[in-house]
């Protein structure tokens, strides 16, 4: 097994954040010293699994196993697989520790257990105290190798979901979003919406044969948090070694092809009818991998924009200055392969007039029009600033570097990243942004059928009833 | 769950701390020798803790005053006050105060009348011509304001979760900085309470009614929790939601506003709770130096009624387009009374984890429910509360069903709990002492509750002993006790058969 030591970078990192920190006049302020970060191991195993550890000070041990296989891996028909196989893995445990043995043994030492699909992956951790170690690693070899994957559980998971589904109908915010995402992506990867029907349609062949794609080495990274000596944990990594080596999977995004549905669709406007006071408007569009060199300045853009809190121009001009919503803001998501911007509001449906046109105005000027010199001090020195609580635990760390590792991308990216959003300049953002915003915007209201007439100055509308919804 | 959520993270600081220094053997030890209380000579508590590497700090101020303060005239005051605590003073956010504070006057005038006459006759032919010129000196007055002040020189002074929170049972502003930034926040907080400009007031209020409309109106289960308090309370002010009514919130007045926080916001309701890697003297210097220019003010007076005993079963059903929801709350005595620490307990047993009680029989055995949570202390702690149990009804299985299924559960669990159970509650609790995340924030939060709620952090190394002193009998005399129909309160949502 091999091991990585990785400090050089990290001491930079934490020098750099202090010295942003001391731009203060108080002399209490001089009394701040360095940022001493742990320091992150990186091991291989024989099988090609990955894993960081972080020596922690609580008698304690965290390990997150992650999988590369989420919704990005999804498709229209398969939606829900990632979430189904957690799920049923969930509910049905492993052939050595079933459902009922492994709460038992897991909640009796006081013990937590959480199996969760995300976008980009699966995640298993589990966190125990120190002594119960060889415990823990014995449910997460056997979780990873022996799988329980039968038909009662995969049943009762598939019900569970089912139930979600369901209630996320009665959450416009959960439902403005999930259509703003499948109009962008042509319901695939980010875009792949779980519905009942894909739900249904799920066997029990395609799930084994998802894990045995999936579920290898290659294809997992591990983040282990704890008090124990490297040396020992290096040895209980050897329950792993059963685990087939496998090959390191990337999902599918078809860029251009989300691009050309955002250009065509952006002269429409979804209204998904819903008799409720408050309408939700989201709008969004595709966003460049997290490789590309813009992210930095789109970074700002963002900050700017709607990411901000209350200085953002959006909470500005639709909250502060108008009154008309209590939630507005925009978000920026990198990834590999692809990311995504939206640009959200929601307000009384008598006002979804002026609160959309005031979305999109200022998303026009942002486009158009090159930022201030004070928003771009503002913006670099706020990100900057706070950059230290983004390192103030060590499952925080952790997560860091798993991302960075998952994403492909070198240490320097984080240690970088506070001198790369320092050298954005105003010419970039514009840049940036109008790349960003050429290919217009997809628009999702959720509201009052009788919103149909107010919207259809802002392009075609489109009715998506409830069956449609399914 | 309160109280068990909070003494995890406790555990997690302490047991820390200890392997740290090693010097300690027990949580309580280092908490009385690390934790630095004290009161600023106006009455203002400090709590203080030096702890972590990273040179951050969680700052919060809170206030023991909530919406079980107000009155008939005020519910929702409390957390409008929040919401305008955000405007600036005087000195900041403004670009001219003199010009500022004469179009600020002649728009308190005219949104006074405006409510009045809302009030009295809404088809007063006064109401257009005045709601335009409020309109025009609302714009006239943007031309003299910095919007968000202290957000903007937090942020870029590199802030982090600048926010705050109003409870039935107390107020809270809470940040994390940079160690290097705590005088400028000591310096901008103090500013703010002492001299608060109530600015942009009638916007606020506004964008406080579409929060209302989000967090009640257009979801299910927040239009059945606001119907199901209200139903379980008929006398105490916990009845009352905290942001307000919709038919309220729209004449709250500025004048009362002023009034609400000039009764409650004095220096000994006030705690500042300061934890993060710091000198704890020099700070203690700096906080000395800004907040004892609060000057005391006569404690408001305290809250004359009490819940009466509740003499028979209470239903609340609402027939909507959602989904099936339940919630059942029996009423009990709160801390310290010991029926409060059984009834967390009682909690742990029914909900906590995949081994619970109720998850084992409802959403795994009887495949009944697809979630099922408990609450101890709903929906305040100050005063005598509910124990609450929630439940989503799986598809196709309906409310009614689900609430027999829980009767069913706690009456087999009056007759067959054992010690070896409450020794695994206890399990899970001492154990998540070890494990929970001990963030600045997390311990912060924490401390500031018990110093604001029951006027002394210590209360939680007691709640750890007594919690271990609870037995099988205290189990069966409290659900006996207060775990009876007549003590209860149902809601339900439904949904509309149409609508299935």
């Amino acid at each position: 097994m091999k091991s990585v030591k990785l400090i050089v970078n990290l001491i930079v990192l934490s020098f750099f954040i202090v010295i942003l920190s001391l731009r203060d006049d108080s002399s209490y302020a001089r009394a701040s010293s360095p940022i001493h970060l742990p320091r992150v191991e990186t091991l291989k195993t024989k099988k090609g699994l990955k894993v960081f550890y972080i020596k922690d000070e609580l008698p304690q041990l965290t390990i997150a196993v992650s999988i590369g296989f989420g919704t990005l891996y999804e498709h229209s028909k398969n939606a829900g697989i990632a979430e189904l196989i957690a799920q049923t893995l969930t509910q049905g445990g492993s052939k050595k520790y079933p459902a009922d043995r492994l709460y038992q043994s897991i909640e009796s030492v006081g013990g937590r257990l959480a199996i969760q699909p995300s976008w980009e992956r699966t995640v298993i951790s589990l966190r125990v105290l120190e002594r119960h170690a060889e415990l823990a690693f014995d449910i997460i070899a056997d979780l990873l190798t022996n799988p329980n994957l039968t038909g009662e559980h995969i049943e009762n998971a598939r019900a569970l979901i089912l139930d979600r589904v369901r209630r996320g109908k009665d959450k416009p915010f959960h439902l403005a979003f999930e259509k703003a995402r499948e109009i962008i992506f042509n319901g695939r990867g980010y875009g792949a919406v779980v519905k009942e029907k894909t739900i249904n349609s799920i066997t029990r062949n395609e799930m084994v044969k998802a894990w045995q794609r999936y579920f290898k080495a290659r294809n997992i990274i591990i983040g282990i948090s704890t008090s124990i000596e490297l040396q020992r944990v290096k040895r209980l990594l050897s329950r792993f070694d059963s685990l087939e080596e496998g090959e390191n999977q990337e999902y599918d995004a078809d860029y251009p092809s989300s691009i050309a549905a955002v250009s065509e669709r952006s002269n429409y406007i979804y209204l998904i009818p819903k008799d409720i006071p408050q309408a939700t408007i989201v709008v969004g569009t595709i966003a460049p991998d997290i490789r590309d060199g813009g992210v930095y300045a789109l970074e700002v853009m963002n900050y700017i924009l709607g990411g901000g809190s209350f200085n953002s121009r959006l909470m500005r001009e639709i909250r502060v200055k108008r009154g008309l919503s209590y939630a507005v803001q925009s978000i920026l998501r990198h990834r590999k392969k692809a990311g995504v911007f939206f640009a959200y509001a929601q307000t009384n449906y008598e006002k979804v007039d002026i609160t959309l046109s005031l979305l999109l105005e200022n998303i026009r000027r942002i486009a158009e029009e090159r930022i201030s010199s004070d928003e771009l001090r503002f913006a670099r020195e706020s990100i900057n600033n706070s950059y230290i609580f983004e390192f103030d635990t060590s499952l925080n760390i952790l997560s860091k570097f798993i991302a960075l590792e998952y994403n492909g991308l070198p240490i320097s990216f984080m240690t970088d990243y506070p001198k790369k959003i320092h050298a954005v300049n105003r010419e970039e953002v514009l840049k940036r942004s109008e790349k960003l915003f050429k290919y217009g915007l997809i628009k999702v209201v959720v509201g009052k059928k009788e919103l149909q007439s107010k919207l259809k100055s802002y392009g075609t509308v489109f009715v998506i009833e409830e069956l449609q919804q399914d | 769950m309160k109280f068990m959520r909070h003494i995890l993270l406790l555990g997690l600081l302490l047991f820390t701390t200890d392997i740290t220094l090693g010097a300690f053997t027990s949580p309580g030890s280092y908490l009385e020798k690390n934790v630095f209380t004290t009161a600023l000579s106006n009455g203002i508590k400090v709590v203080m803790l030096n702890h972590g590497n990273t040179p951050t700090l969680a700052l919060i101020i809170s206030f023991r005053v909530g919406s079980v303060d107000e009155s008939y005239r005020t519910i929702g005051m409390a957390h409008m006050l929040e919401h305008m605590l955000f405007k600036g003073t005087d000195s900041i956010g403004t670009k001219d105060f003199k010009k500022e504070k004469k179009i600020l006057d002649e728009i308190e005038a005219i949104g006074e009348t405006l409510d009045r006459l809302r009030l009295r006759n809404p088809a007063n032919t006064r109401i257009p011509f005045l709601e335009k010129r409020l309109k025009a000196l609302q714009k006239e007055h943007g031309k003299y304001v910095l919007s968000s002040p202290y957000s903007r020189i937090y942020s870029s002074n590199g802030g982090v979760g600048f926010n705050a929170f109003t409870s039935r049972d107390r107020t809270a502003y809470v940040i994390e900085l940079p160690s290097s930034k705590l005088e400028i926040w000591a310096r901008l907080e103090s500013e703010r309470l002492l001299r608060p400009v109530m600015r942009e007031y009638y916007l606020e209020r506004d964008t406080v009614f579409e929060e209302r409309l989000m967090r009640y109106e257009s979801k299910g289960t927040g239009k059945l929790y606001e119907k199901f308090i209200a139903t379980a309370f008929i006398a105490h002010p916990y009845r009352h939601p905290t942001i307000g009514w919709s038919s309220n919130i729209k004449y709250l007045s500025l004048k009362d506003l002023r009034s609400f926080y000039w009764s409650n916001y004095i220096p000994s309701m006030m705690t500042i709770t300061v934890v993060g890697r710091h000198d704890v003297k020099k700070t203690l210097r700096i906080l000395d130096r800004y907040f004892s220019r609060i000057r005391k003010r006569p404690e408001p007076p305290e809250l004359a009624v009490r819940e009466p005993r509740q003499e028979g079963e209470r239903r609340v059903v609402l027939r909507l387009k959602y989904n099936p929801y339940l919630v059942i709350g029996w009423h009990k005595p709160t801390f310290p009374a010991k029926e409060d620490f059984v009834s967390d307990v009682i909690s742990g047993l029914l909900t906590d984890g995949k081994t619970s009680r109720l998850y084992r029989s409802l959403v795994l055995k009887k495949k009944v429910a697809s979630s099922v949570n408990s609450w101890n202390g709903y929906p305040g702690v100050r005063y005598d509360n509910l124990f609450v149990i929630e439940a989503a009804p799986r598809h196709p299985h309906t409310a009614e069903e689900l609430e027999r299924a829980i009767y069913d559960e706690i009456e087999d669990l009056k007759n067959s709990v054992r010690e070896e159970e409450l020794g695994r509650v206890l399990n899970r609790i001492e154990a998540s002492m070890v494990f929970d995340l001990d963030t600045n924030m997390g311990i912060a939060r924490l401390l500031s509750y018990y110093q604001t709620i029951f006027g002394d952090w210590r209360y939680i190394v007691q709640y750890l002993e007594k919690l271990k002193t609870i037995g099988v009998s205290d189990i069966k005399e409290t659900l006996n006790r207060y775990f009876i129909k007549s003590n209860r309160t149902v809601g339900m949502l439904i949904q509309r058969e149409k609508d299935k």
